[in-house]
């Protein structure tokens, strides 16, 4: 399965929210990593369908997707951001509206959704009304019904947010779960969540894509600009106003700064390993 | 707490749909005035030649201001060969240009009969009939003086002391208060407003899930509700002013007129025996007060209808159905003597010329209050009732936030 | 589980529609079983007498019709005369019991029917000024089920919180998004879901007509369905050809195409606006602001979009003018809609509502399922544009305990312990009722409001101990004429003179503040003719010119109990009413029982009744006065004297001679007579 963007753009008032954007994807987790307004929601919403583009195509698999009408949708699944579902469903009975939506037959479409069910632990759940759910189930909810269709594009906007550790990690193992044979785009802002599951990173600013990789190509590309300078209060204040941290931690009476720049910022500062949110930091 | 008010009213009602419906409303109500204007007025296209609203500008230099017995006699001078020669009915009705109103003389005669005779008529004889009814009520006085009953004695004095040296001493144009005072339909509109508007004040919070988070700051509990009823109130008496202002002006404009501003109330017929002493420009403010105020009442009602559902469908269904129920009851009862059921609907405060067209009198405990002032301390009542139901429930709700809670809220 | 299934599950069930659906027909049938009045009442009242005469015109109007009806003039009246010669011969002995009794009962049958035939005689004056286009038919189910252009305020209800979470619910649930990106969402669904309403709102039309069908069939029963519209006064102007049966079909048409089109207007407005406030506030607007705003009862069927065809008899109806009071010139009430305008609006909503449907699928669209390009529509600015095409074109207190004994021809005057109340009238002062006071021999007014313009008190008292009551109409003078606004019966202690209403009758439908009770009452005109009234514990009597009603003060149900052709006088003693019938018999009415019965050897013109005894001038033995005893039924001789008219107070009875004309006072114990 193969996914490709091509100079998609789009404006709202004169001003782009997407410019240009241009992309490939392959099997595997796609993480799109972008600050809030960088034009995440933007790219998956025309990716969807929901948004038109001014300009542009995306082609799956070398077919333009205009040229496909519905047959695009059941490639896809898709789990909105914030989704809220019918409060007032039980969770068995909004999954058979979804498979009647996504035109699967009834049988196979109650069997995938008890499958699914089980695989994201929600099985006892199944006869709980939605709006009774903690906002992990609703998301849990939310994948399987994006996977009712078994879709070879799973697109999830911005997925873990607003849950706790331990359910955006049940969650993002259901992600890498999911992700076997399939285009899995995910937008977010939570780096660590690309970090450990994405295969492909696409780095959005201000409607463009800055950068594209996976997340290791990107780490290296910031060898030798990550540095850890002990400094002392006064000093702090200097170092935070010249350059980009990462982080800071205090300890007996230093701080521990993790500076991001080209050069060694400090004759005592220690070269140290990059990560992805040093890479997120760098280029935002 | 002014910031708070402010905020929420810039939250509440700055909105374009509201100024948008407020635009088109008053263009409307102005249609419908001019459709008023047209249908009723003596000088309207559709009623008579333009001939007639000259004559009777013309006329009025001479007969308009204090009523003499030398405008009297000249204006019988005119009008009763009019009268005469109408009077069987078998003269020519065929078109006489040199008639008064260039149409013919039955024309003539329905012109100065109309316009000066029966209005002057009625001017003049007021002082009697007003001297009438003092004598009736020192006459009932002492009757009921004689016989016990100290309530009808306090309601004949009342009456006695509101129609003492009632006169209408001066002729004036009074054609736009007469239409004026009969005017309900910008009310009607401005109800929809406020149940649109309203309808958000409280919802809204839930909608946003703001209802949790304002209960958990300093002055997110009674504060933030009290400054959304002044919010509320300020909106209402904005728009209120507004649309009253809009009618007041489209009257005058349409009419062609802002005569009579200091003729007393009493000087329009159907309020003959109005309950109170003010002229017609002080009615025209103290109606708007009035009805201002019942619309606040509405608006109350409406507050508290949405503090039960999350979501406004069933709220504004239910609201509708409260005015529609309410305007209902208040047709029901227009014009009845069973003054408490027509004065306990707080629709009365919004047509409240049949509080001042009439003089009725309720009994609280032994003492005549004037219906009009009863049903002021009833809508007040009900003002309070709602506000605390508002207060209680909203407070409540907030509380309560539990499945219980959505079982009535998703309705 | 197909798409419409879930979907009707999602409206009826989780929407609660099916919830909504149920209250509504709970609600509307109790309000017609409840509130409905026939629209003639007097058909109802006089059933019987009606039916029989209808039975032999219905149909179509014949000379033969017409001369039934000249035939049947000439019946009555002539029945009259022979019965009145009748009674006159057999009073004077000059035909026996059984003659009279042969001769008068056929006559007295027909005089029985009169009453139905005054009524149908008013449809034979409206049928023969067209007699082509009007029949004559029982009107009463037909005008109920058609001749209104009332909008069902329930249904609107019903339609807004049915309709409006059509969409507004996905908004509300955020599932917008994800519906567009599902195979059958977006387009699919969004066809589903206008289509499944649209099919809901048919039904519950065809449910809502069916219902009123059933309804004024059992109530009243919808015969002769077959004959022309026009038949129905309401439609008495109409140029259109359709039967009564066709003009409902067609009527039923019309409003589910009216209701289909704003239930498609509610989705496009919710569609635009998100929002379940606003949706509900234009939709509101957009059908009661032209409603009840418009001066010309017809502008609203001239005016593209579901209101006029969801009202939609103003389509069926005729030009309709009054003369305007200033200019003498005729002035339209009610405009007729042409077949043509009638086509064009209907292609305009059609076109509007195809519209609509259109931009609801546009939103509901998947872009990459988007097929023509198109133009952005903003939703400010479509609601612009709809707008300016819509804007193109008694409680029971009757004081029990106390009987008092009521004679119509005293209604004028009432007695108790402390007062004499009576009607005064004279030259120099207006009429007014007035009161004496027995011991102080003090005259004062009786109906004490000082504010005395603007109300009408009416010359006639009824007293029941120490309560007296009187009758006033209210004026209105909002316009250059004055109206009736309001009929009271006013009850006033004696002792303390406080006044207490009992009765009331709102007598001026038209004048309201927003015209919200638009039905205009029929039984207005009994109400104008009032000439007396009396009370027992639970009802009011009124008496008209040949007819006395009976409402009960706390329901207000009213029923016709008694009929007469000269109303020549009538008695109440707290039960039962006494009144004379066309053969000069005086009949009781039991008004507990409802039952009738004729005092046998009691032929009168006139008589007074008192708590013993009837006193009347006896046309059997030469209008002398006898009095007959209530409890033994025994007749005795009060005057040796034909009499002319006679009364009387606590000490005597005062007649006039028919000899010389010469009123004379006897006192009771017949002793003493003397010339006055």
């Amino acid at each position: 399965m193969k996914v490709m963007f091509s100079n998609i753009s789009k404006q709202y008032k004169g001003k782009y929210a997407l410019k240009d954007f241009s992309a490939k994807l392959e099997n595997g987790v796609c993480g799109i990593l972008g600050a809030n307004g960088a034009g995440k929601t933007t790219l998956i919403n025309i990716f969807v369908g929901i948004l038109k583009s001014d300009n542009g195509h995306v082609y799956i698999n070398d077919k333009d997707t205009k040229s496909m009408g519905k047959h695009f949708l059941s490639h896809i699944g898709y789990l909105p951001q914030y989704p809220q579902f019918y409060k007032n469903f039980e969770v068995i009975d909004f999954l058979r509206y979804m498979c009647v939506l996504k035109d699967i037959p009834k049988k196979q479409g109650e069997k995938r959704a008890k499958e699914l069910l089980e695989v994201v632990n929600l099985s006892d759940a199944c006869n709980k009304k939605i709006g009774a759910l903690s906002g992990g189930m609703r998301q849990r909810v939310g994948i399987v019904q994006a996977m009712l269709n078994d879709p070879n594009i799973l697109i999830l906007d911005e997925p873990t947010a607003g849950l706790d550790p331990q359910e955006r990690i049940r969650f993002r193992n259901l992600i890498a779960q999911f992700s076997e044979n399939r285009i899995v785009l995910l937008a977010t802002h939570i780096v660590s969540d690309i970090e450990y599951i994405a295969n492909q990173v696409l780095l959005l600013k201000e409607g463009r894509l800055m950068k594209q990789g996976s997340p290791q190509v990107l780490i290296d590309g910031l060898k030798e600009k990550v540095w850890m300078v002990t400094a002392t209060n006064e000093k702090m204040v200097e170092t935070l106003q010249q350059y980009k941290i990462s982080n800071m931690m205090r300890d007996h009476g230093k701080i521990h700064i993790r500076v991001i720049h080209e050069e060694k910022p400090d004759a005592h500062a220690v070269n140290v390993q990059a990560n992805l949110e040093d890479v997120f930091l760098y280029y935002f | 707490m002014i910031k708070l008010i402010v905020f929420e009213f810039q939250k509440h009602f700055l909105k374009p749909s509201i100024i948008v419906a407020v635009l088109l409303f008053s263009i409307l109500s102005i249609a419908k005035i001019h459709s008023i204007q047209n249908a009723n007025s003596l000088f309207s296209s559709s009623n008579t030649t333009p001939t007639w609203k000259g004559l009777y500008w013309n006329l009025y230099e001479e007969f308009g201001g204090p009523i003499t017995n030398e405008k009297i006699e000249k204006l019988m001078a005119i009008y009763r060969p009019l009268e005469n020669q109408t009077a069987d009915r078998t003269a020519s009705s065929d078109h006489n240009p040199d008639s008064y109103t260039g149409g013919n003389i039955y024309m003539d005669r329905n012109f100065f009969m109309w316009n000066y005779v029966n209005p002057m008529k009625y001017a003049y004889d007021y002082k009697i009939y007003a001297n009438q009814v003092v004598s009736a009520a020192e006459s009932n006085m002492d009757f009921f003086e004689s016989i016990g009953n100290t309530y009808e004695y306090k309601k004949n004095a009342v009456i006695k002391e509101r129609f003492q040296e009632r006169s209408i001493t001066i002729f004036s144009y009074k054609e736009m208060y007469h239409y004026y005072v009969q005017y309900d339909f910008s009310a009607f509109l401005v109800l929809l407003i406020c149940l649109y508007s309203l309808m958000h004040v409280f919802i809204s919070e839930k909608e946003t899930d703001m209802e949790m988070l304002l209960l958990t700051t300093k002055s997110g509990n009674n504060k933030t509700v009290f400054a959304k009823l002044i919010a509320s109130a300020v909106f209402v008496y904005m728009l209120c002013s507004w649309f009253w202002i809009v009618d007041f002006v489209a009257f005058s404009l349409l009419f062609g007129s802002f005569e009579s501003a200091s003729t007393p109330l009493y000087a329009l017929e159907d309020f003959v025996n109005s309950s109170i002493n003010v002229s017609l420009s002080q009615y025209a403010l103290l109606s708007g007060l009035i009805k201002t105020f019942g619309i606040f009442v509405f608006s109350l009602l409406f507050l508290l209808v949405s503090c039960f559902f999350k979501n406004a469908l069933v709220a504004f269904i239910v609201s509708l159905s409260f005015m529609i129920s309410l305007i209902f009851m208040n047709e029901v009862y227009m014009g009845s003597g069973r003054t408490l059921l027509k004065i306990i609907n707080p629709f009365v405060l919004v047509v409240n010329r049949e509080l001042f067209r009439k003089m009725e009198f309720v009994d609280l405990f032994g003492y005549p209050m004037i219906h009009y002032m009863a049903a002021i301390l009833l809508a007040v009542a009900w003002g309070l009732l709602l506000t605390l139901g508002i207060t209680v429930f909203v407070k409540k709700n907030g509380l309560s936030k539990g499945a219980k809670r959505h079982a009535i809220m998703d309705l | 589980m197909p798409l419409w299934i879930c979907e009707l599950k999602k409206m009826l069930l989780y929407q609660k529609g099916l919830l909504y659906i149920g209250l509504f027909f709970i609600f509307s049938i109790s309000s017609m079983v409840l509130f409905d009045k026939p629209a003639n009442p007097d058909i109802e009242l006089n059933a019987s007498q009606y039916a029989s005469y209808l039975n032999q015109v219905k149909g179509a109007y014949s000379e033969e019709t017409q001369q039934f009806f000249a035939n049947e003039s000439a019946k009555i009246s002539e029945a009259k005369v022979k019965l009145k010669e009748a009674s006159d011969d057999y009073y004077d002995g000059n035909i026996n019991e059984s003659e009279y009794i042969s001769i008068s009962t056929p006559l007295g049958e027909i005089l029985q029917y009169e009453i139905g035939y005054k009524i149908i005689y008013d449809q034979f004056i409206y049928i023969r000024e067209e007699p082509e286009h009007r029949y004559f038919l029982y009107t009463n189910g037909w005008d109920g089920l058609i001749s209104n252009d009332n909008l069902d305020f329930l249904y609107i209800l019903l339609l807004l919180v049915l309709v409006t979470p059509v969409f507004c619910f996905e908004f509300d649930s955020k599932m917008t998004s994800l519906n567009l990106t599902v195979k059958k969402g977006a387009r699919n669904q969004a066809v589903c879901k206008v289509g499944l309403t649209c099919i809901t709102i048919v039904m519950l039309c065809l449910l809502n007509a069916g219902s009123k069908y059933g309804f004024y069939w059992l109530k009243y029963g919808l015969e002769n369905g077959n004959y022309p519209l026009q038949s129905l006064p309401y439609f008495a102007t109409s140029n259109k050809s359709s039967t009564l049966f066709e003009t409902f079909l067609w009527l039923t048409a019309s409003k589910i195409f009216g209701s289909v089109c704003f239930a498609i207007l509610i989705m496009f407005v919710s569609v635009l606006i998100k929002k379940y406030a606003f949706t509900l506030f234009t939709c509101t607007t957009l059908i009661l602001l032209p409603y009840y705003g418009l001066p010309l009862e017809s502008s609203k069927y001239f005016l593209s979009g579901p209101l006029g065809f969801m009202v939609s008899s103003g389509y069926f109806r005729g030009n309709e003018y009054v003369r305007n009071m200033m200019n003498g010139q005729m002035i339209f009430v009610f405009k007729e809609v042409s077949n043509r305008l009638w086509l064009y609006l209907f292609v305009t909503t059609l076109c509007l509502g195809i519209g609509m449907f259109l931009v609801i699928l546009i939103r509901n669209t998947n872009k990459w399922c988007e097929i023509a390009p198109r133009y952005r529509l903003r939703p400010l600015h479509l609601m612009l544009v709809i707008s300016l095409s819509f804007l193109s074109a008694c409680t029971s207190s009757t004081r029990t305990g106390e009987r008092n004994i009521y004679n119509y021809s005293f209604n004028q005057s009432y007695e108790n312990e402390y007062y004499h109340f009576y009607v005064e009238e004279s030259e120099t002062i207006e009429t007014q009722i007035v009161f004496l006071d027995k011991q102080t021999g003090e005259k004062q007014n009786f109906v004490r409001d000082p504010l005395s313009a603007l109300t009408r008190v009416e010359k006639t008292v009824f007293g029941n101990g120490i309560y007296v009551y009187f009758m006033k109409y209210d004026l209105d003078k909002s316009e250059i004429r004055e109206q009736m606004n309001r009929l009271s019966i006013i009850e006033v202690n004696s002792i303390t003179f406080d006044e207490k209403i009992i009765f009331e009758k709102n007598l001026n439908t038209a004048k309201t503040s927003i015209n919200l009770l638009k039905n205009t009452n029929k039984d207005m005109a009994f109400f104008h003719s009032i000439s007396g009234f009396f009370l027992d514990e639970e009802n009011i009597y009124f008496v008209g010119h040949n007819e006395i009603r009976r409402v009960h003060q706390s329901t207000g149900k009213m029923s016709v109990i008694i009929r007469f052709s000269i109303l020549r006088h009538l008695a109440f003693d707290g039960q039962t009413i006494y009144y004379i019938d066309e053969k000069s018999q005086v009949v009781k009415y039991d008004t507990r029982t409802d039952t009738e019965e004729v005092i046998h050897d009691m032929v009168t013109q006139y008589f007074i009744l008192t708590y013993n005894e009837i006193y009347f001038l006896n046309r059997k033995d030469r209008q002398k006065i006898y009095a007959m005893n209530l409890s033994n039924l025994t007749f005795r001789k009060i005057t040796d004297v034909p009499v002319l008219e006679f009364y009387f107070d606590e000490q005597s009875i005062i007649y006039v001679s028919k000899n010389d004309l010469k009123q004379y006072r006897m006192g009771w114990d017949q002793g003493l007579t003397s010339d006055l």
